[in-house]
């Protein structure tokens, strides 16, 4: 019965034909697509690794990672790497001091308070900072906040941390407030009439309500922003200085991990000399740390997200 | 009704979206420890004319409302009301159960604690959670996550939370909407038991549950350029069994809506 009924009315005619094999070749395509940024991941790592063992083979892991001396380039040498790793973390430090307020009030202020029409001009502006290329963010810490500086600190070296790292935290400023934005944005309203149903104002809804709850994705925006603080080659190389030194003084000279592979990279050091290995075992540690930091990001984010 | 006896007040009230008008003339007074009922199709304003009563609409960009509501004496819109205050002394329950993402003692805590009345929070929030007839199911999971409750016992911990500040008057957008009948017959017994001690408004598309639960019962319904307007208010038994407005007896025997 049904069938005849089926019959009766015409079915439109299918034009288009599934074309199983041209199918298959996107397919193919797309994968091909993903799997090059994942071999090129795995590339890397095997030329860190490989070069790096070249470099273990003349100091051990211990001198590297526990010595608090850095003179590949002369005599006589040492291979203490903590001197970068510490002018790093100053500088990175540095940068997420400035970046974590600013960028977190600037998230509350966009996602809480801001009108809609406010929150669409503004939010894009910020991102604006984004893309401003590294080394002019360098020159400026150089050439303009270093004399700035130098009014209020006169003992202050010309290429010192401070410098860099206050740029570097401006830089960072979008990544940590587009970021946490999202995540508060992701927080429902009816949280938030919860609270205001309660009578909390509008502060009291942001800080005790809306950033609880989205704490996992502003950790996430906070380390990422790190990570990229912490990679940050331009401006340190540009502002910070090429003086390995393990200090708590930001206005001394520093020199960090990047803007160290930067300079025996630039120079004139010899292939296959323990000074020019010393970059692949600097670059090996500095994807370890970063790695770390987005696991630790990763199993934060899966632990404490919030289902509403 | 003479004065002194109303919780709640509306003089000619009208609630503006922008350039559209959600709400005209409203004029209705809400009695002290009863349940009032405003009842009507679906979009006729009336979940707007309860967020009207803790000034909830202030919260959403352009909305604007002309004329009174009198609270305690005062117009809650004249210049110098703090809407924090308002809101809570007027507690609100919504639709969907919304507890934060906190622990069940948090979600009582939260009120009394932005109110700075924390001292004696924890018999606050055992007497909150007594009221709500929810103690005995969450007294060993205090300190475990509220979104672990079933929908049920959500919907009452959002009334304990609201119970905690001892708010005055309750709001109830439509409480039972998201629940099952089990847990839908709980909240009514319970504003049953609230009524007396609280003056609850309650908004419901559910005319056995305003036939139910109220005392007092409001129709509202929407006029052609789709402003909600006030058609009847009177007690629940006479609105029910005896509507003096044609188009009140339409709705509730089912004729539209």
């Amino acid at each position: 019965m049904t069938m005849k009924v089926r019959e009766s009315i015409p079915s439109p005619r299918r034009v288009r034909r599934q074309n199983p094999l041209g199918e298959r070749g996107i397919q193919g395509l797309l994968l091909a697509c993903a799997l090059v940024s994942i071999f090129t991941t795995i590339g890397i790592v095997v030329m860190l690794v490989v070069q790096a063992l070249g470099f273990f083979r003349s100091v051990s892991i211990i001198e590297f990672l526990s010595g608090t001396k850095w003179t590949p380039l002369f005599q006589p040498q040492h291979f203490g790497v903590l001197p970068l790793v510490g002018g790093t973390l100053l500088t990175a430090g540095i940068a997420i001091l400035v970046a974590l307020p600013v960028g977190l009030a600037s998230a509350i202020y966009l996602s809480e308070y801001a009108r809609d029409r406010v929150r669409r001009a503004v939010k894009p502006l910020l991102e604006i900072l984004a893309g401003i290329p590294t080394v002019v963010y360098g020159f400026f810490a150089l050439t303009f906040v270093t004399p700035l500086l130098r009014n209020i600190f006169p003992s202050m070296i010309v290429f010192n941390a401070l410098s860099a790292g206050l740029v570097m935290g401006v830089m960072i400023i979008p990544m940590v407030s587009s970021l946490s934005e999202d995540a508060m944005m992701a927080v429902p309203r009816s949280l938030r009439d919860a609270a205001y149903g309660l009578g909390a104002t509008r502060l009291e809804v942001a800080t005790r309500v809306v950033m609880p709850a989205a704490v996992s994705g502003i950790v996430a925006a906070c380390i990422l922003a790190l990570s990229r603080a912490i990679g940050e080659t331009m401006i340190v190389a540009i502002a910070a200085g090429s003086t390995p030194k393990l200090t708590l003084n930001p206005l001394e000279s520093i020199q960090t991990m990047t803007s160290y592979i930067i300079q025996v990279s630039l120079g004139e050091t010899p292939h296959g000399t323990v000074e020019y290995y010393t970059i692949f075992a600097v670059g090996l540690l500095l994807f370890v740390m970063t790695l770390l930091m987005n696991l630790f990001s990763q199993w934060f984010v899966r632990r404490y997200r919030e289902r509403y | 009704m003479a004065d002194g006896v109303a919780a709640l007040e509306t003089r000619n009230l009208e609630l503006w979206y922008g350039g559209f008008r959600a709400l005209r003339d409203i004029s209705m007074a809400i009695p002290r420890t009863q349940v009032t009922a405003i009842i009507g199709p679906s979009g006729c304003g009336k979940s707007s004319l309860l967020r009207c009563f803790n000034r909830m609409n202030d919260l959403i960009p352009g909305a604007r409302v002309v004329g009174e509501v009198l609270f305690d004496g005062r117009n809650i819109y004249d210049a110098g009301v703090d809407a924090t205050e308002i809101r809570y002394r007027i507690g609100m329950v919504f639709q969907k159960p919304n507890p934060f993402p906190k622990s069940v003692f948090d979600n009582v805590a939260f009120g009394p604690r932005v109110n700075g009345m924390d001292d004696n929070l924890e018999e606050m929030v055992e007497r909150a959670l007594h009221r709500a007839a929810l103690w005995d199911e969450v007294k060993d999971r205090l300190r475990r996550s509220a979104t672990e409750l079933s929908g049920g016992q959500q919907q009452r911990l959002c009334i304990a939370r609201a119970l905690a500040l001892e708010p005055e008057v309750i709001l109830m957008d439509e409480p039972c909407s998201a629940l099952d009948p089990a847990a839908t017959l709980k909240i009514e017994d319970l504003m049953r038991s609230l009524a007396g001690d609280y003056t609850i408004v309650i908004v419901t598309h559910n005319m056995q549950q305003a036939a139910r639960v109220s005392d007092m019962a409001a129709f509202l319904m929407m006029e052609e350029d789709r402003a909600g307007i006030l058609v009847e208010y009177g007690p629940t038994s006479r609105l029910f069994t005896n509507p003096k407005d044609k188009r009140t007896e339409d709705y509730i025997t089912g004729r539209f809506g």
